[in-house]
């Protein structure tokens, strides 16, 4: 059965998030030449390890990238551009929220921060018109050798949380 | 009429000749492209290009046909990444303990080769958007952003102060 987030809006998972999961909005301020776009402040109380290695990754519209996971690292996902949903699912042994599973929207009217802990599963959907730009800041530096990522396809059986067809990668 | 002759502006393997102001570092980044998007390493603290270490993040945009400038910082350093675009950025370097005190230095930066920019406390910089799209860069400053005392100094595009002319197609407001 697919996942559909507004049949699911009166279900109890869509209404918990991962334990560790956090947002914090984003300032965006326009001034007649351009426009400046917050991303990550370590002075504010939304996370608490440092700035240590910074990616940016787009997502063409109508794709999604995922499910991956860390072991090691949380994601600091500041969305730049456009507008995604990020699908949650709590797989991790001992977490209070085990068996959680959501999916949040954000798009660039207004901008969030989102803490995706480590061992949380995570996908993310472009659901614009345009190119989406993320910048992530994860805990640890990315290991080139042995990256902290692990993979299932977006049509996995093996976790509790079925995207629909709309969910489509490469 | 033979015309005047080109002087070198690049080296055989692409690098630039002309000189930037003393503690600026271009260091390319690479894209890495597939049919769902792209992904690029933005900053590495271990590429060893700057010492101070990520404190703060944020994006700033020009519009098509906009300028921002000229300013300068007396305590931190810019890191630049441009994600979006075509962006020219004139520096005028007035250190003067700087070798390069007194420079003036024109540098683009693009999609075609993206790249780190160092802009180290102590030059004034403006930028252009030479593009057709908002150009969106990438900054993560060496200090956060002090909203009571910002360490950020101006002058106007067209100032008498600093001995660079950049021309009318400069248009910021």
């Amino acid at each position: 059965m697919a996942y559909d987030r507004r049949m699911s809006a009166s279900s109890a998972d869509r209404l918990i998030l991962p334990d560790g999961v956090r947002l914090a909005s984003l300032l965006t301020s326009v001034g007649p030449n351009g426009r400046t776009l917050g991303l990550y402040d370590t002075a504010w109380a939304a996370h608490d390890e440092p700035l240590v290695y910074t990616h940016v990754f787009t997502i063409l519209p109508g794709r999604a990238k995922g499910w991956g996971r860390h072991e090691h690292h949380d994601d600091r996902y500041a969305l730049l551009s456009g507008s995604i949903e990020i699908a949650l699912c709590d797989m991790r042994m001992g977490s209070a929220t085990r068996g959680a599973r959501t999916i949040i929207p954000v798009h660039d009217g207004d901008r969030q921060l989102v803490v995706i802990p480590r061992g949380v599963w995570h996908a993310t959907r472009n659901v614009g018109s345009a190119e989406a730009i993320v910048v992530d800041f994860p805990t640890h530096p990315y290991g080139h050798e042995a990256p902290d990522k692990y993979v299932l396809p977006l049509d996995t059986d093996e976790l509790p949380m079925r995207l629909g067809p709309e969910w489509r990668g490469g | 009429m033979t015309g005047t002759r080109n002087p070198q502006t690049v080296t055989a393997s692409g690098d630039r000749v002309a000189p930037l102001p003393e503690g600026v570092v271009v260091r390319p980044v690479r894209t890495h492209v597939d049919s769902r998007g792209s992904v690029m390493e933005a900053y590495d603290p271990r590429w060893g290009i700057s010492a101070a270490d990520m404190v703060y993040a944020y994006a700033y945009t020009i519009l098509p046909g906009r300028a921002k400038g000229w300013g300068i910082h007396r305590e931190h350093d810019d890191r630049y990444v441009l994600l979006r675009g075509r962006l020219e950025i004139v520096f005028y370097d007035a250190r003067e303990e700087a070798a390069t005190f007194g420079l003036e230095a024109r540098l683009t930066a693009s999609e075609f080769e993206r790249a780190v920019i160092v802009i180290p406390a102590g030059v004034w910089h403006a930028t252009r958007n030479i593009g057709e799209n908002e150009v969106i860069v990438l900054n993560l400053p060496t200090a956060p952003y002090d909203h009571e005392h910002p360490d950020k100094y101006t002058l106007p595009l067209d100032s008498d102060e600093i001995p660079v002319r950049l021309g009318s197609d400069w248009v910021g407001y």
